[in-house]
């Protein structure tokens, strides 16, 4: 068994470059024909250069948008750093108070009792649905769009950490107890803990609230970020800009994403040991 | 005389798993022979391929090198003439316990008027009348398991495959399980291969028991058990197998 | 039992208690700032009486519903349609799991929002664009509910249809989609509510009728009574839709277990 162990170790690395190969090469197939689909859709005139521009062309306008300002008033990155501060901004306000009041409902039952019927009334609405009341009553600037963005994140936030500490399993909140913890002792150092798995789920779904719900109130009432570049971009029947925006809202949005999922990780790696 | 007799048979298998850790050998040359109508019982100690043994048997695994022949003719995939009975139950959680035990006869499009009628005779057979139209996750263990023997027998294969069926149960339950299996099995005899990590259940059960070793697997020993069933627990016979056996495994449990 | 009642009385009561102060507390603002900002409760109930009765933008309020439900109904079907095959596909065949995915994780992490400019671009300004944009939402939920049950399909289930002679068509259809149901209607339920929130997202960005041009219309005119009755008639529509799911997947579904 041993010769076995040390045989896979050593693997050469030319044939694991070759099974990744395996494994990916009809992934890479596959991507390269869509692309070279709507390459050949473009050149050939199938479709007006107002509506959608060859993926070379979008290409290119990536990179230069990395310096360049026109036609849509800032550069990549100015974008990208107005909508990540905004969502950011957004989504730290609705955890560090959508957090604690979620553990609360889960441990007080009169906090649950008064809070919860109002949060279920208030939740069917949208997030989306609050931003013309939010803009009549802050404005266009950037509070109007920090409030709807907190109001999304905020949501998943209460509910997860709710549910979350609602699952803390009880023979272990009976255990604190036999050991003479006090009630806000267990919920510290039992319930709280305990939850955490369900908090960060919840973040995971608010990080991504925040991010669709920034791109919604950008479309509306923005001067820069990302949703006003591709909402300049229809503007100016420019489907390079659009398409640019587009794939940097996508890519930002699955990196943040990534690392919370990291810190996540780092945090369960950390409590395990 | 004795070879026209065999059911199923499984020829010099082996089998070896790849993991992170390495190559595993899991099954080194194992070959039995089961007779038509035999209860065959594996015994071995937690971690010896058995489970493995009986998924080359039912063709759900292939052996690296082998065969598992079946009246004669190599076995390549699963089929309705090997039923397996699973340790984890394997129920389908969105069909009634009728519609569990109609499964295989519904596979092979047979008439739901028909289907039906067959497996309300297993059903009654094992001691579930009136659960027909439960969902598995209303019923405890034994009865699921008594759900899963059902669907075996209503397919009517010729060989049934037992994976420690009975191991996931508490030991009251497991007790008249066994004695209703054997009950079941004296009224519709079938070939079995019954695999246990348990010496009582073994010597309870068995016309022959089948000792594995530790991995990698192979076949130890075999007892042949000639006393008549039902067997007792305290009998002396009962109590001389037992020793023997035991002196013979590391059953670690 | 009776416990269990008291309980749920006491809970009833907390609510109605809460709700109480809610509104004593929206009034007490509302005087505070004036109407002008912060409508009273009063000033809703009769902006929405107002509301129901008369036409908005040249509509009744229940046309502005039907074009917003007409909408969301439209995509969330052809979504269903497409997406759920399409995610049993991917979660079924290997071949076609390597061609579709790479294709699908590069388009998912866009949110279906940020497809309303190009949508206008493409379809112009009439129903396509906010059909589109609903389709989109719902349809990348429907395949990556259905994708992912295919995937978590217990696989000893596969071998028990194997041992009875199951063929590989029968495995999928006996086993592997009834055994994703569960988790292809929790995608039936957030993709419903994600279709609502597109909808509205669309109708605000540019739209002459629904219920997301009724609160931008409520914005144009400064009338925060006409936003707030909009917004509830949003949330009780969406909350109609998603009960009347509930209550299909209990009737499709009846071996799943309740979570209480």
């Amino acid at each position: 068994m041993s010769t076995a162990h040390a045989s896979a170790l050593e693997a050469p690395a030319t044939s694991r470059v070759k099974g990744y190969w395996k494994e990916y090469n009809s992934s890479v197939f596959s991507l390269l024909v869509f692309l070279l689909i709507w390459e050949l859709v473009c050149r050939l005139g199938f479709i007006s250069r107002f509506q959608l521009v060859p993926p070379s062309e979008v290409i290119v306008v990536m990179i230069e948008k990395f310096w360049t300002a026109p036609p849509d008033g800032a550069t990549l990155f100015t974008h990208i750093a107005a909508s990540m501060t905004l969502a950011l901004v957004g989504f730290c306000a609705a955890v560090v108070v959508g957090v604690p009041l979620g553990l609360l409902m889960g441990w007080y039952k009169p906090v649950m009792v008064l809070v919860r019927p109002l949060f279920d009334a208030v939740r069917p609405i949208p997030p989306i649905a609050w931003i013309p009341l939010a803009i009549l009553w802050l404005g266009i600037g950037i509070e109007a769009k920090a409030f709807i963005i907190w109001l999304a994140a905020f949501v998943p936030c209460v509910i997860n950490s709710y549910i979350g500490i609602k699952l803390t399993n009880p023979v272990l909140i009976r255990v604190a107890r036999i050991y003479g913890a006090s009630n806000w002792e267990t919920f510290i150092k039992i319930g709280v803990p305990s939850a955490v798995p369900m908090i960060f789920t919840g973040l995971k779904l608010s990080l991504n609230a925040a991010w669709t719900t920034l791109v919604a109130a950008e479309l509306l009432a923005a001067s820069e970020g990302l949703g006003y570049m591709i909402q300049m971009g229809r503007r100016l029947a420019r489907p390079d800009i659009i398409i640019v925006g587009m794939l940097t809202i996508g890519f930002t949005g699955a990196l943040m994403s990534y690392v919370l999922t990291k810190i996540e990780s780092r945090i369960a790696s950390s409590r395990r040991l | 005389m004795s070879t026209s007799n065999v059911k199923i048979a499984a020829k010099g298998i082996s089998k070896s798993f790849t993991t992170e850790n390495g190559t595993i050998q899991v099954l080194d040359n194992v070959s039995l022979e089961v007779k038509t109508n035999e209860f065959l019982v594996i015994l071995g100690p937690g971690q010896c391929g058995k489970t493995i043994l009986l998924n080359c048997l039912a063709g759900i695994l292939p052996p690296d090198s082998g065969e598992v022949i079946l009246n004669g003719k190599k076995v390549t995939e699963p089929g309705p003439d090997r039923g397996v009975v699973f340790q984890q139950y394997a129920l389908f959680p969105w069909k009634t316990v009728r519609d569990n035990v109609a499964f295989g006869l519904a596979i092979r499009h047979m008439p739901v008027k028909e289907r039906y009628e067959i497996a309300q005779k297993y059903i009654d057979l094992v001691g579930l009348t009136g659960f027909e139209k439960s969902y598995p996750h209303q019923l405890s263990g034994g009865m699921k398991q008594r759900v899963s023997i059902a669907r075996s027998y209503a397919n009517n294969p010729e060989v049934l495959l037992m994976d420690e069926p009975f191991s996931a149960l508490d030991a009251q339950t497991r007790y008249s399980m066994e004695k209703e299996l054997l009950s079941i099995w004296e009224q519709e005899k079938r070939t079995v291969v019954f695999i246990t990590n348990n010496v009582e259940e073994a010597i309870y059960l068995g016309d022959r028991i089948v000792l594995m070793t530790k991995l990698p697997g192979t076949i130890k020993m075999e007892f042949p058990l000639t006393s008549p069933k039902p067997r007792n627990y305290t009998d002396a016979s009962f109590l001389e197998m037992r020793l023997a056996i035991s002196e013979e495994t590391e059953l670690a449990l | 039992m009776a416990n269990a009642a008291a309980a749920n009385l006491k809970e009833k009561i907390g609510a109605v208690f809460s709700f109480v102060i809610f509104l004593a507390l929206w009034q007490v603002a509302s005087m505070a700032v004036g109407s002008e900002a912060l409508p009273s409760p009063a000033d809703v109930v009769a902006k929405a009486q107002e509301m129901y009765t008369s036409q908005i933008g040249g509509k009744s309020m229940w046309m502005h519903i039907y074009y917003s439900l007409r909408r969301v109904v439209g995509a969330y079907l052809l979504a269903a349609v497409t997406g759920i095959p399409l995610g049993i596909a991917m979660g079924w065949n290997v071949k076609f799991r390597k061609i579709a995915n790479p294709i699908f994780e590069l388009l998912r992490p866009i949110p279906p929002i940020a497809w309303i400019p190009i949508a206008i671009l493409w379809l112009g300004i009439g129903e396509g664009p906010k059909i589109f944009i609903c389709y989109v939402g719902a349809f990348v939920i429907f395949v990556m509910n259905t994708y992912t049950g295919m995937r978590y399909t217990d696989h000893l289930l596969i071998d028990a249809a194997r041992t009875f002679g199951a063929t590989r068509r029968q495995q999928l259809f006996n086993v592997a989609i009834p055994a994703s149901l569960p988790s292809i209607f929790a995608g039936v339920q957030n993709a419903m509510s994600m279709a609502w929130m597109c909808v509205l997202a669309a109708e605000l960005v540019g739209a002459r009728e629904g219920v997301g041009f009724i609160i931008i219309q409520g914005m144009d005119l400064n009338n925060s009574p006409m936003i707030i009755v909009g917004m509830i008639t949003i949330g009780l529509i969406g909350l109609f839709l998603a009960v009347s799911l509930r209550y299909l997947e209990k009737l499709l579904c009846p071996w799943r277990r309740e979570l209480q």
